[in-house]
């Protein structure tokens, strides 16, 4: 039997027995579903985001869309979904169960009000059945977009202050975790509102508004609720990209601890959320996508990377790439970088070629006969187009 | 029947037609157009004949635009449902295919077959061919290579009038390439475009002799096949023995007696003798191969080879059939002749050569002779067109023959025989035909 290398973290002084924990979503929607993912071996959960009872939450299917990349289904999963429809008594009493079964288990909830005292009631209530740490939800793009575009408690940083002070206020010694959007001009400042308010950590981040795209048929874009459309979040591996910004911004610029979310669908993923700075990471597509099962690879990889790179615990790995992050002026002129084409690897396609020709600088030249591609070295200026397109892998930059 | 000596190379996903539909799914056809590299300058179409932008059709497919995908197929080959589904692509587009280098090389014919399929029905009213010109040239043959050349000069907006034979045009694919090989409604399907293309065709009218032709067209462009059967040399009291080419039109018209159970013995190693193989085998009868030489040498695609195989044909290599005697009406005694081969000749074949007493007799209900056809040497030579030894057409690289105005191409000239050949080389004639009308068409 394989022996995992010990993967715990620690986030706000909660110990997660590895970093990954379910996001709140529908696959923590259920109390069954959360039972059997810890059975899995998931370290957390944040129950799908609830509410102060007599909140009518209206839910519309079909409710996903998703961008696939030919035979690779969901590079993208859109969801029009909103907030969990149970409200706080049932959530409450989950809690309860879930601590008493799970006593090592990380039990997260996830909420969402409108006035001070639903914000209250919820931390306190939540607070009081014993859960591991609060999530508030201050980004969730679904069901305020469209007539107000972008509406989220989140892009407000003087809101997102006073808010994330009531609910630290009621939740006592609970750890209180605000869940952010991408979606703002300066990810830093609400950053830092978050934690003048007393938040102890930011969740960074959620799923980004998005169009899904368009049913060139009917013309009503995806998903097709009846013949009408509306924007969705977007979530998978698409958005990794934003989400490592995200973090990485935040970390540069605000002392708070990150929960990661947001494009995490397998180990490496997870190893470069945390590389940026996040202390676990929160998963949901990909569940979705292929089930609790994939908590197996998550654990194996992370260990093996772990192991294979020398670091004892995924506690080294936490913000390890930060200092290679600066501004454009930060980085170094370097005008003797050139393409080099690995003569035995390349098969002669010439995309490279054509790429250089009708995208770069013309420095690449091709003979038909003997399929071979050359770098013209003067005219070369190291762009690195060539090995971003190149099929084989056989370009690589180097400097002369 | 074991296919020891067999080198049968997987080389991609073969294109089976068994079934009137095409290999690929739209998923599995999006999933293999996605293994393209998108070769500059592609050694893809450089195997072409019909010189296809191969993977300027896969980019369209790739990106969801499978009718432009076909159209783009089209404008280089006009009979692309049928290619995609003879075509031998290992030797040709598929060979060079940079992919190989990968792992296998893209499987263009099963796109092809894929992108024509999906847009049938679509494309006829796409085309809007112009004719223009007075008819002045005459093709005698509606096969591929006169196909492709009528397609050609109606795209130049040029008439012209083309002679069939038979009461239905298309040749070789129509009445000679069984179903198995080429789903029906493909076939039609290009038919029905050829025939609303605007060119005047004839069927039903058989040309004897071309010079007669000559006096009345400035240009004619011979495409009429191979229309002598090679004589099989045979004793016997009569009967028992059919060529394959009429057994095959027999086949195709739906002609053929009962076969089952009954004892065929098919002479011959090309695609020939395995179409009319396989083609009795799937009516029911006990198929038997006789080939002189080993499957080494037989010259049939090892494709259609393995289908044989699989489907139940048995070979007897190393045998041919020198005498048929009749015991009763359809019962026959054929008596079969093992060879052995020879070291290699000067020509680097090897010979087979009849082992003495090596002889034996087989019951069989009906011989069927696919050894080969040729051309109609003895006319054309009349008509002063030069041929060659074996009776092939000499052409110059426009398909120009020796008598000036008079142009040949497809079978006759006893070089490569694959339908996209025929198509490339009527495309090249029609260039050289509206050359030597000096751009006053």
């Amino acid at each position: 039997m394989y022996e995992y290398k010990d993967l715990s973290v620690e986030l706000c002084g909660v110990r997660f027995e590895n970093p990954f924990v379910l996001a709140a979503a529908p696959p923590s929607d259920e109390l069954d579903m959360v039972r059997r993912a810890f059975e899995m071996g998931w370290a957390g959960a944040v129950l799908k985001t609830t509410h102060v009872e007599g909140v009518d939450v209206d839910l519309v299917y079909p409710m996903m869309s998703s961008i696939d990349m030919r035979e690779r289904r969901i590079a993208g999963l859109g969801n029009i979904d909103l907030i969990s429809h149970y409200g706080i008594d049932e959530i409450e009493r989950r809690v309860k169960i879930l601590k008493e079964e799970f006593p090592e288990k990380v039990v997260m909830a996830s909420m969402m009000g409108g006035k001070k005292e639903d914000w209250q009631e919820l931390a306190s209530r939540l607070a009081a059945a014993g859960v591991d740490m609060i999530e508030c939800s201050f980004s969730c793009p679904q069901g305020s977009m469209g007539q107000r575009p972008g509406a989220m408690l989140g892009q407000d940083g003087e809101a997102s202050e006073k808010v994330a002070g009531w609910v630290k206020e009621a939740a006592g010694d609970v750890p209180v975790v605000i869940k952010i959007t991408p979606q703002v001009a300066f990810i830093s400042e609400i950053a830092e509102h978050i934690k003048r308010g007393g938040a102890d950590a930011v969740c960074a981040s959620n799923t980004i508004p998005s169009l899904m795209g368009i049913d060139l048929e009917t013309l009503v874009p995806y998903p097709n609720v009846r013949g009408k459309s509306t924007y969705s979040g977007l979530s998978g591996s698409l958005i990794k990209p934003i989400t490592l910004r995200t973090i990485a911004e935040i970390k540069n610029n605000v002392d708070i601890p990150i929960t990661g979310t947001g494009g995490v669908t397998n180990w490496h993923d997870a190893v470069e959320l945390m590389l940026v700075g996040a202390t676990n990471v929160q998963i949901c597509t990909a569940v979705m996508h292929h089930g609790f099962r994939i908590i197996d690879d998550l654990k194996v990889g992370l260990s093996n990377y772990l192991e294979s790179h020398g670091f004892d615990s995924p506690m080294d790995i936490i913000g390890k790439s930060l200092p290679y992050i600066g501004g454009h002026d930060d980085l170094t002129r370097s005008p003797d970088i050139r393409a080099r084409i690995d003569e035995e690897k390349c098969v002669g396609c010439g995309q490279c070629y054509l790429a250089c020709r009708d995208g770069g600088h013309q420095a690449i030249e091709f003979d038909l006969d003997s399929r071979r591609v050359a770098v013209d070295k003067e005219k070369c200026v190291g762009c690195r187009l060539c090995r971003t397109v190149c099929p084989v892998g056989c370009i690589r930059m180097e400097y002369i | 029947m074991s296919d020891e000596g067999l080198n049968i190379e997987k080389a991609s996903i073969k294109v089976e037609n068994k079934v009137d539909r095409p290999l690929l799914s739209s998923e599995c056809a999006f999933e293999e157009a996605s293994r393209c590299l998108q070769c500059y300058l592609p050694p893809c179409s450089e195997g072409c004949p019909a010189g296809v932008d191969i993977p300027a059709f896969i980019r369209r497919i790739r990106e969801g635009d499978v009718v432009g995908a076909a159209q783009k197929i089209k404008e280089s080959n006009i009979l692309a449902g049928i290619c995609g589904n003879v075509c031998p692509v290992e030797k040709l587009c598929e060979k060079d295919c940079t992919r190989k280098k990968i792992d296998r090389p893209v499987s263009i014919a099963a796109l092809q077959s894929f992108a024509v399929w999906t847009e049938q029905g679509t494309w006829v009213k796409d085309v809007d061919l112009q004719i223009k010109g007075t008819q002045k040239i005459a093709i005698i043959g509606s096969g591929p290579a006169g196909i492709g050349c009528a397609y050609e000069l109606a795209k130049e907006g040029l008439g012209c009038t083309m002679f069939e034979k038979r009461d239905k045009i298309g040749g070789v694919p129509v009445w000679g390439i069984p179903d198995f090989r080429i789903p029906a409604s493909i076939v039609q399907k290009e038919m029905d475009f050829v025939r609303s293309a605007g060119f005047v065709i004839r069927v039903g009218t058989e040309i004897e002799d071309i010079g007669e032709l000559l006096d009345d067209y400035e240009c004619v462009f011979i495409a009429q096949g191979l229309t002598q059967s090679i004589r099989f040399p045979i004793e016997g009291n009569g009967g028992g023995i059919i060529y394959a080419m009429k057994f095959l039109e027999n086949a195709k018209n739906g002609k053929l007696p009962d076969l089952e159970g009954k004892v065929i013995a098919v002479i011959g190693g090309g695609d020939v003798a395995l179409d009319v193989a396989r083609t009795v085998c799937g009516k029911g009868a006990d198929t038997h191969i006789l080939y002189r030489r080993t499957f080494e040498e037989m010259p049939a695609e090892r494709e259609e080879i393995d289908h044989a195989i699989n489907e139940g044909v048995n070979f007897k290599l190393l045998t041919t059939v020198s005498r048929i005697e009749k015991v009763s009406e359809g019962h026959y005694i054929a008596t079969c002749q093992q060879m052995k081969l020879s070291d290699k000749d000067i020509s680097g074949r090897k010979r087979p050569i009849p082992i003495e007493s090596a002889v034996y007799k087989m019951n069989v209900n009906q011989l069927i002779v696919a050894i080969g056809s040729r051309s109609n040497a003895e006319m054309y030579e009349k008509n002063g067109i030069r041929v060659t030894e074996s009776g092939g057409v000499i052409v110059d690289e426009f398909m120009m023959t020796s008598r000036k105005g008079v142009f040949a191409g497809g079978d006759i000239l006893h070089d490569r025989n694959t339908v996209v050949d025929a198509v490339a080389q009527g495309k090249r004639a029609a260039f050289g035909i509206i050359n030597f009308l000096g751009g006053d068409v």
